[in-house]
């Protein structure tokens, strides 16, 4: 227990160092970026002296130094500034956005471990039959599908031409949808929840199911081909015993890994995703303040994704120590 | 069925089959439907709408705070102004009822009585006296972006309850036009945004207009419902969404799915789809947006009036306009337009010629220049093809070498309208809207501004008479004189190439034929005067 608590406070600290730099970064990059966000959110026959009320009002003429050192102790405070844009918390905008890209994020990735790894063991035990080459191939075809495409293409022909699912939107988020299941008994809000998250699901998660499902049959043949399998075979040991006890626990050290790392790689990844199902995710809002310059919000958001990388790093690290003896947490 | 809308005005593409299939479902409130599982397009009975603008949804609903027609078509539903203009473009009574000048630097509205606010009290003249104010004085509450669009007013009187003086330093023509304007005068109620903070202000709404705001999310989605006690015709929908999706595939496919009933900017490429829809029209409109290239005259080549002349006789504004634009656009040939006031329709387009084009650049001494045409991609409809086409057209004359340089927006957005480098952009294509319906307000926005004009920067005579005859205009009071006046400087805009003419874009639509609904030049998405269809 005493070198869990130690391994935690370790990579805390370290991750608390790492979400330090990404925040002087991306001030870093505010400052040298030559677009003037008083220019940008000027209407275009704006005074002078209006823009530079503007400049004024968003502290652009106080000293560099000034600003770092205001914005980091708003930061460590919790304060995460004003959007340039629309003149709102930083934070509650990215609070409103966030449980989208949270809810994208972890149904792709439970889609994805769901079916890649019962997928992966059997194309491993079955290796060279139907099943296994069927899968071969939807693997290959996942790996290989750009997400932007199959998004339009299941839209079209799921959404447009067969009329099964909607197109696009987030109405209902799941909390809101289970508080109308459990204190109203209406199920409309998790009906049209599932149907809104199905099409971007897959979306996301195809490409990341190809690469666990890879993982895993290889992992699965790796460990199949080794002598202790032999031995337990020899002793009798029961196949499902052995698959699920030793076969399974022994090829999941670098799936664990690979899922770990993807869900930061999914968050990033849904920019495209969340544009094509009009998903108001993260991704959506990083994009959208790209194009304006909305500095504060692209602050904001690049600070929690980089915090969120950093706990999906430690934890990682923790769940392959537990699941693997020889790694140590050090 | 082929599409035959635009022109001069409104073309809708009524298609065979009836308003009938699924409807868009039980709406939670939010950025879609919830219900509809779509297949079909169109809607029953339309009791709830939801447009999906192109940009992003509105990013405030403090009309004061705001200059862009995304937000302004949001909060025009909620807030009105002291007159309105109706879909062609003509100004009509709103929260006045009775316009006239006094004098010349006094002019009088005399309000309507008995307007109700969405939170209960009655509208008074001093909700517009604080409402003028807080657009044109820096110290009452904020500064505003709308300064630009309340032209010459000073201040504000207040004569009776119901009646108010505009105050300005001697003639100001532009009144009429600030109070009927969506950017120009709004008006808000004084006590309440007094008791609540910027915050409050920002997103949530207490006007007096037929809708009132239920839920809103900053540049995503605004949701209204009727306002009962509305002055006017009694609004005709139980709920209004508003949703910004910029992905042009994403509202096309929602349309064709019948989950909205009315998109912008449908691209002309899945008009076709659109059109062919058995419960879908097309619908499109001259905008207020005029595409034109911008040259930066403190440089050469652009320095020389034969060069700028070239480019307008180098380009093929018809071809490209039909072939590449599919029809959605008319060329132009002065910077106003033919809905605005002070309009010169005896100007014809500069011809395609393009020898006349070799020709001028040699007389120019420019022969052999190589030149860049920029823009910001996303900024204007089919940008990246036009822009090519029209680089093309440059290229392809003997003595002129064209290369496209494209930019996103961000950065076009600097080089525009802050850096001015002309190292970096010196001639780049635009497009621009001023829904004044007035030329005055484009002569100086855009021709004479240092800001987002180029051709403003260099002293010349030309330039100088531009601006006198742009001053004079606001000096006269007969309107025949004042309008000859502008038409005089459209004259002395075409003859000195002050742009490179391109087109006036057409803004287009795709909608559920059972949603009644007319496009207007200004591009306001507003739902006044909308209904379903019967």
């Amino acid at each position: 227990m005493k070198d869990e608590l130690v391994f935690l406070g370790r990579r805390l600290a370290q991750g608390v160092v790492v979400v330090w730099g990404v925040v002087t970064t991306v001030f870093l990059f505010r400052v040298i970026s030559p677009t003037n966000p008083a220019q940008l959110m000027a209407p275009d026959d704006a005074t002078p002296e209006l823009i530079q009320q503007i400049e004024q009002d968003l502290g652009l003429t106080e000293p560099v130094l000034n600003q770092y050192v205001y914005y980091l102790s708003g930061v460590l405070q919790g304060d995460l500034g004003f959007s340039y844009m629309t003149n709102t918390p930083v934070l509650r905008r990215i609070m409103f956005a966030l449980p989208g890209t949270l809810e994208l994020a972890a149904a792709a990735l439970v889609f994805a471990v769901l079916a890649s790894i019962p997928l992966g063991i059997l194309s491993a035990m079955y290796r060279g039959s139907r099943i296994d080459s069927t899968s071969n191939l939807v693997s290959l075809g996942g790996v290989s599908t750009p997400n932007f495409w199959l998004a339009i293409m299941m839209v079209l022909l799921v959404s447009v031409q067969l009329g099964v699912l909607p197109t696009s939107g987030r109405p209902i988020g799941l909390v809101d949808a289970l508080t109308l299941l459990v204190f109203q008994a209406d199920p409309n809000g998790l009906t049209s929840w599932v149907a809104h998250m199905i099409l971007p699901t897959i979306a996301l998660g195809t490409y990341f199911m190809a690469l666990l499902f890879r993982l895993t049959r290889n992992g699965v043949l790796e460990e199949l081909g080794k002598e202790y399998v032999l031995a337990a075979r020899g002793k009798g040991l029961p196949e499902s015993l052995l698959m699920y006890r030793y076969v399974l626990r022994n090829s999941l050290t670098p799936v664990v890994t690979v899922t770990g790392l993807q869900l930061g790689g999914l968050i990033g990844g849904s920019v495209v995703v969340e544009s094509v199902f009009a998903w108001p995710g993260l991704g959506t809002l990083f994009i959208r303040s790209l194009n304006v310059s909305d500095w504060p919000m692209m602050q904001g958001i690049l600070i929690l994704v980089g915090a969120g990388y950093v706990l999906t790093n430690i934890t990682v690290d923790f769940v392959n120590a537990k699941l693997n003896p020889q790694v140590e947490l050090a | 069925m082929r599409y035959v809308g635009g022109g001069a005005v409104a073309g809708t593409v009524l298609l065979a089959g009836c308003a009938g299939s699924e409807d868009g479902g039980d709406d939670t409130g939010g950025s879609s439907d919830t219900g509809s599982t779509g297949g079909s397009g169109g809607s029953s009975s339309l009791s709830e709408i939801e447009i999906i603008l192109s940009s992003t949804g509105a990013d405030t609903v403090d009309p004061h705070q705001s200059a862009g027609i995304p937000a302004s078509s949001v909060t025009t539903n909620s807030y009105e102004g002291l007159l309105t203009r109706d879909p062609t473009g003509e100004v009509v009574p709103a929260l006045a009822t009775d316009w006239y000048r006094v004098e010349p630097g006094q002019y009088r509205f005399e309000l309507r009585e008995g307007v109700q606010w969405h939170e209960g009290g009655e509208l008074t003249a001093e909700d517009v006296q604080y409402s003028i104010r807080r657009i044109i004085d820096d110290d009452v509450d904020i500064t505003s972006d709308r300064q630009g669009h309340v032209i010459g007013i000073e201040d504000v009187e207040i004569v009776d309850d119901y009646t108010v003086d505009l105050v300005s330093d001697g003639l100001n023509t532009a009144i009429v036009t600030s109070a009927a304007s969506y950017l120009g005068i709004m008006v808000l109620n004084k006590e309440w945004v007094e008791s609540n903070d910027l915050e409050t202000v920002s997103t949530e709404m207490n006007g007096t207009g037929p809708y009132r705001l239920v839920e809103f999310v900053e540049e995503e989605y605004a949701v209204f419902e009727p306002f009962e006690e509305y002055w006017g015709e009694p609004p005709a929908f139980e709920q209004v969404t508003y949703t910004g999706i910029t992905e042009s595939s994403t509202r096309v496919n929602q349309l064709l799915a019948g989950e909205v009933q009315l998109i912008e900017t449908l691209p002309p490429a899945d008009v076709s789809r659109v059109a062919d829809h058995a419960d879908l029209s097309v619908t499109s409109r001259p905008s207020s947006r005029v595409i034109h290239g911008v040259m930066d005259v403190t440089v050469e080549p652009w320095d020389s009036k034969e060069f700028r002349q070239a480019m307008n006789y180098a380009v093929n504004n018809e071809e490209y306009i039909e072939n590449v634009m599919q029809g959605f656009g008319t060329v132009s040939s002065q910077p106003a337009l033919p809905e605005m006031f002070g309009y010169n329709p005896d100007l014809d387009p500069y011809p395609y010629d393009p020898e006349r084009a070799a020709d001028l650049v040699d007389e120019s001494g420019h022969a052999g220049v190589e030149i860049e045409l920029s823009f910001g991609v996303g900024r204007m409809l089919l940008d990246t093809e036009f822009v090519t086409a029209v680089a093309g057209y440059i290229d392809d004359l003997p003595n002129v070498t064209c290369t496209v340089n494209e930019l996103d927006l961000s950065t076009f957005g600097t080089l525009w309208s802050t850096n001015h480098d002309p190292d970096q952009m010196d001639f780049f294509a635009v497009g621009y809207g001023h829904p004044s319906y007035d030329a005055s307000q484009t002569f100086q926005a855009i021709v004479l501004s240092e800001r987002v004009g180029r051709f403003g920067k260099v002293e010349s005579d030309a330039r100088d008479d531009i601006q006198n005859l742009v001053d004079q205009a606001a000096r006269t009071e007969d309107r025949d004189d004042r309008e000859a006046l502008l038409q005089d400087a459209a004259v002395i805009a075409q003859e000195e190439a002050v742009w490179l003419f391109l087109h006036q874009q057409e803004s287009v639509y795709g909608i559920d034929d059972a949603f009644d609904w007319t496009p207007r030049n200004d591009e306001l998405m507003t739902t006044a005067g909308s209904r379903p269809a019967e």
